[in-house]
């Protein structure tokens, strides 16, 4: 059984957009593509462009990371398989990239998921809940486009070699 | 005593007078008391239509009753919930009885409350949130139980889902007294 021909992609693709890294199987936005979806220019606040790429790796880490958790670890490789070759969850990530670089900007972003919370001097901790990672935005996102499910909406396999081509 | 059999049981047997009841009680394993004779004629009309063959159960029938899964088998033999619901609504045929129920849409409601019933049940199976079915460690918080509970008590069996209670309500009176094992 394989994902939908309506939705799938023989081999996930490079455009101005996103690029993909067939060893981590992710998309990162490229910088222009997020400055135009966002209006905000990385390159500056980031001082380079090679630490404003090396920030929206760090948001598709973070992004894939938040999409596993739902499924259970025996369907990583399967949701790695399907985030990379569905039409549909390509143009959710896209969504979900911008909606997180918004996040970030406008404070509180994801760089909660590194805070452990433990303020020493008032011995006091403060509980930071996965659902924090991203927006709520974010969530709605991933909820309405079926990334929050705890198993697929489609029976396929993981085919390492498509029509001649790895994966 | 004589009578006139009916079309629905045209058999005449001994055993009604006196006399054949007193040879009943001397050789009950006689040839006279198990003899029937089958009448051609005269027979009293049967008032009742004979039963029609089960009539077909199509995925149609199913979404009328089942509508919280269409999205699940919308796509037909590839979608993911399909080999279920085939495998539950070809189950639900031989369990929900033709012969008992006789109505083809009250059959077709039961054979889908019956489908309806477990499928909700094995969703609940795949989402497995508390990682019962996994390598994963326990999550005791999201080890939802899934009962129902009504004026404080909790249902089991057919009443533990919405469609298992309007299944049993209707084909208890069939269903009750059956063994619901591996030829039923």
């Amino acid at each position: 059984m394989a994902i939908l021909a309506s939705d799938f992609l023989t081999r996930p693709y490079n455009d101005e957009t996103l690029e993909y890294d067939y060893d981590t199987h992710q998309y990162y936005m490229t910088l222009d593509a997020s400055f135009n979806n966002t209006g905000i220019d990385l390159v500056e606040l980031w001082q380079g462009e090679e630490n404003a790429q090396f920030y929206l790796k760090l948001i598709s880490n973070v992004l894939y990371t938040v999409i596993l958790r739902f499924k259970d670890e025996k369907y990583r490789e399967k949701t790695l398989y399907y985030l990379s070759h569905s039409k549909k969850a390509r143009k959710a990530l896209i969504k979900l990239i911008v909606d997180t670089v918004h996040y970030n900007h406008s404070g509180g972003g994801f760089m909660t998921a590194y805070q452990t919370g433990i303020n020493l001097h008032e011995m006091k901790s403060l509980r930071i809940e996965p659902e924090q990672f991203v927006s709520p935005i974010a969530n709605e996102i991933m909820k309405n486009n079926g990334l929050e499910t705890r198993y697929f909406r489609q029976d396929f396999i993981v085919e390492y070699d498509t029509m001649g081509v790895e994966w | 005593m004589s009578f006139i059999p009916m079309e629905s049981n045209p058999y005449v047997t001994w055993g009604n007078s006196m006399n054949e009841m007193f040879l009943d009680l001397l050789n009950p394993f006689g040839y006279f008391q198990n003899l029937a004779v089958q009448v051609v004629s005269p027979l009293i009309p049967s008032y009742s239509e004979p039963l029609s063959d089960q009539p077909d159960y199509e995925l149609s029938d199913f979404l009328v009753w089942g509508k919280p899964f269409e999205e699940y088998l919308n796509d037909g033999e590839d979608s993911f919930l399909y080999p279920l619901y085939y495998a539950l609504t070809e189950l639900a045929k031989i369990r929900v009885r033709w012969e008992l129920v006789g109505h083809e849409r009250i059959w077709k409601q039961l054979v889908s409350l019956y489908a309806c019933h477990y499928l909700e049940l094995h969703l609940q199976i795949l989402k497995d949130e508390a990682n019962r079915l996994s390598l994963n460690p326990y999550e005791k918080d999201k080890d939802y139980k899934y009962v129902m509970e009504v004026g404080g008590e909790v249902q089991d069996d057919f009443k533990m889902t919405h469609f298992g209670r309007m299944f049993w309500f209707i084909y208890k009176p069939y269903g009750q007294f059956s063994h619901w094992g591996i030829n039923y």
